[in-house]
C-alpha cells in the first residue's frame, strides 16, 4: 500500500474511533481497571472473546495516537467474506487477517511475528472464536507458538465482562449494559514450554482477573450442608 | 423572606456540611469507606438539581434523561436479567424519552399512561414471549424495580424542575439532611457502643423537619406543611435505603457502608430519587 493510501486509511481509522467507537463505548458503559498497566511499548493483549465489541473495547485501552500501530487479529474466513466486513475489520479497525485453517506449510501467525518485530502491538483472542456468554473456552495453542517465536514477548492479560450480554453471538442489536475491563500485569512466559502448556498458563492469568459473576434470575443452588466432625 | 434563587446556595451549604462531617470519618475505613463516594454523589446531585431549574427545559430534561439512562444501565449491570430479556431492557431505555416528553409538555396524564403501560403491560408481555425458561418472575421483578426507581421516580425531578428555582433545591436539601445521620452512624471510637439505626432515624427526622420548617415558608409553604414535608422526605429516604439494602443483599453485594464500584451507584441514587414522587405530589397538593 502506498504511503498516501496508508496515511488515508490511518486517518479514517482514527476518525472512526474518535467519532464513533469511543462515543459508542461511552454509551455502552465501559469501565477499565488498571489501564495504566498497558505498556507503552509493543505488547500482545490477550483476552476472552464473547462479542464483536471485544476488539473495539481493547483498542480503547490505547491512546488514539497509538492506534495506527495497534492491530486486532481478525479471522480472515469471517471478516474477509465481503467488502463491508473487510473494510470494517481491516481498515476502520486496523485489523490483521489470520487464516484459522491455513494451507499446508503456511504459518498463519507470521504477520503477527513480523509486526511485533516492527514494534507494533496486537490484540489476540486465543479462544479462536466468540464463545458462549460467560464461558471461557480452552485457549488454542496459537498463543503458545507466538510466545516461542517472539523472544521476551510481553503479554498483557485482560478479562472482559459484560460484552457478552451487550451483543452476544447471534443477536443483531447491542443493548447498553456496561462492560468491565480488568487489565492484568504484563508478563512474559517461558519459551521452552510446549505451546499448549503456555496457552493454559495464559488462560489462567486471564481467568484470575474475572470478577465474581452477578446472580442471575432463576433458582439458585442451595448452600452446602456443613457437618461438624468430632473426634 | 422569599427564597428562590437563594436556595441554590442553601443546597451548596448542605453539601459542604455533609462533606465536612463525612470526609474526616472516611479515614477510619470500614463502614465509612464509601463516604467520599457519597459526598461526590451529593455534589453531582446538587449540580443536577440546580441545573434543572436554571437551564432551558429541553436541555434540562435531556440532561436528566442521560442521567436516568446511565443509572438504569448501571442497575442492569449489577442486576442482570436473562439473556433472552435483552429486549425488555431496550424497552426500559425507550421508556425514558416516553416519560420525559410529557414532562416537557406538562401532560401528567400522558406521563402516567406511559409509565404504567410500560410497567404493567409492555414489560410483562415482553418478558413472557418465547420459550419458557426459569427465572421469569425474578427477571420481571428486576426490570420493574429498575423502571420504577430510575424512570418513574427520577422523572419526577423533571416535574419538580417546572416549579422554577427554590422547591427542587429544597428537595435536595431535605434528602441530604435525611441521609446524613443514617450514613454517619456507627462506632465512632473503638470500644464505644454503636448507635443503633433508631437514633439515625430520629436524628434524620429531627433535622429534616427542622430544616423544612425553617425554609419552607420562604417558598410559599407553611411551617406545619414544611414539617410534614420533612417527615415525608425522611420516611421516603429511609424506605429507599431499606429497599436498596434488601436488593443489594439479594444480589450478594458488599454491605452498603463499604460498597465501592458499580454497586455503589445503587446505594447512592435509589434513596435520593425514592422520595421524589412523594415530595412532588405533596407540594402539588398544597399549591
Amino acid at each position: 500500500m502506498t504511503s498516501l493510501r496508508r496515511a488515508l486509511a490511518h486517518a479514517c481509522m482514527v476518525a472512526f474511533h474518535t467519532g464513533f467507537v469511543r462515543p459508542m463505548l461511552a454509551v455502552l458503559g465501559v469501565r477499565v481497571r488498571r489501564r495504566a498497566l498497558v505498556p507503552d511499548g509493543p505488547c500482545l493483549v490477550v483476552a476472552n472473546h464473547n462479542s464483536h465489541l471485544d476488539a473495539a473495547v481493547l483498542m480503547s485501552l490505547f491512546p488514539l495516537r497509538r492506534l495506527p500501530r495497534v492491530h486486532p487479529v481478525a479471522a480472515a474466513d469471517y471478516f474477509g467474506k465481503n467488502l463491508v466486513r473487510r473494510t470494517m475489520a481491516m481498515v476502520l479497525m486496523n485489523g490483521i487477517p489470520i487464516e484459522r485453517r491455513p494451507q499446508q506449510g503456511v504459518d498463519p501467525l507470521a504477520p503477527i511475528v513480523e509486526g511485533m518485530a516492527r514494534g507494533e502491538s496486537f490484540i489476540f483472542f486465543p479462544e479462536g472464536s466468540r464463545g458462549e456468554p460467560g464461558v471461557v473456552a480452552p485457549f488454542r495453542a496459537g498463543i503458545g507458538r507466538l510466545v516461542r517465536q517472539i523472544p521476551d514477548l510481553t503479554v498483557v492479560p485482560v478479562f472482559l465482562s459484560g460484552a457478552e450480554r451487550i451483543w452476544p453471538r447471534g443477536e443483531a442489536i447491542p443493548v447498553p449494559l456496561g462492560i468491565d475491563v480488568s487489565v492484568g500485569k504484563p508478563r512474559t512466559y517461558p519459551a521452552h514450554e510446549e505451546p499448549p502448556e503456555i496457552a493454559a498458563r495464559v488462560r489462567e492469568d486471564v481467568l484470575v482477573l474475572a470478577p465474581p459473576p452477578p446472580p442471575v434470575p432463576g433458582p439458585r443452588p442451595a448452600p452446602p450442608v456443613r457437618v461438624a466432625v468430632c473426634g | 423572606m422569599a427564597l428562590g434563587g437563594e436556595m441554590a446556595w442553601v443546597l451548596a451549604l448542605a453539601v459542604v456540611v455533609c462533606a465536612a462531617l463525612a470526609l474526616p470519618l472516611a479515614r477510619r475505613g470500614g463502614r465509612f469507606r464509601a463516604l467520599p463516594g457519597w459526598v461526590a454523589f451529593c455534589v453531582g446531585f446538587a449540580v443536577l438539581l440546580v441545573a434543572l431549574t436554571r437551564i432551558p427545559m429541553a436541555a434540562g430534561l435531556s440532561l436528566l434523561g442521560v442521567v436516568m439512562f446511565g443509572a438504569l444501565r448501571e442497575y442492569f449491570f449489577v442486576a442482570p436479567v436473562r439473556p433472552r430479556d435483552r429486549h425488555a431492557i431496550l424497552v426500559c431505555y425507550l421508556t425514558i424519552p416516553a416519560v420525559l416528553v410529557p414532562v416537557y409538555f406538562d401532560a401528567y396524564g400522558a406521563f402516567l399512561a406511559g409509565i404504567l403501560l410500560s410497567l404493567l403491560l409492555v414489560q410483562p408481555t415482553a418478558l413472557s414471549l418465547g420459550a419458557p425458561t426459569p427465572g421469569l418472575l425474578d427477571a420481571l421483578g428486576r426490570v420493574l424495580l429498575g423502571l420504577l426507581v430510575f424512570v418513574f421516580c427520577a422523572a419526577h425531578l423533571g416535574w419538580m424542575a417546572r416549579w422554577g428555582s427554590g422547591r427542587l433545591e429544597l428537595f435536595g436539601v431535605l434528602v441530604l439532611v435525611s441521609e446524613l445521620p443514617q450514613r454517619l452512624l456507627g462506632r465512632l471510637r473503638a470500644g464505644e457502643p454503636k448507635a443503633g439505626p433508631m437514633m439515625g432515624w430520629l436524628l434524620s427526622a429531627a433535622l429534616s423537619c427542622g430544616v423544612a420548617a425553617w425554609l419552607a415558608p420562604g417558598l410559599g409553604i407553611g411551617s406545619r406543611h414544611g414539617v410534614a414535608l420533612g417527615l415525608l422526605v425522611m420516611a421516603s429516604v429511609t424506605a429507599g435505603r431499606a429497599v436498596t439494602e434488601a436488593v443489594s443483599q439479594d444480589l450478594s453485594m458488599a454491605p452498603a457502608s463499604a460498597r465501592v464500584g458499580r454497586g455503589a451507584l445503587l446505594d447512592r441514587t435509589m434513596p435520593a430519587v425514592y422520595a421524589a414522587p412523594l415530595f412532588f405530589h405533596y407540594v402539588n397538593y398544597l399549591t
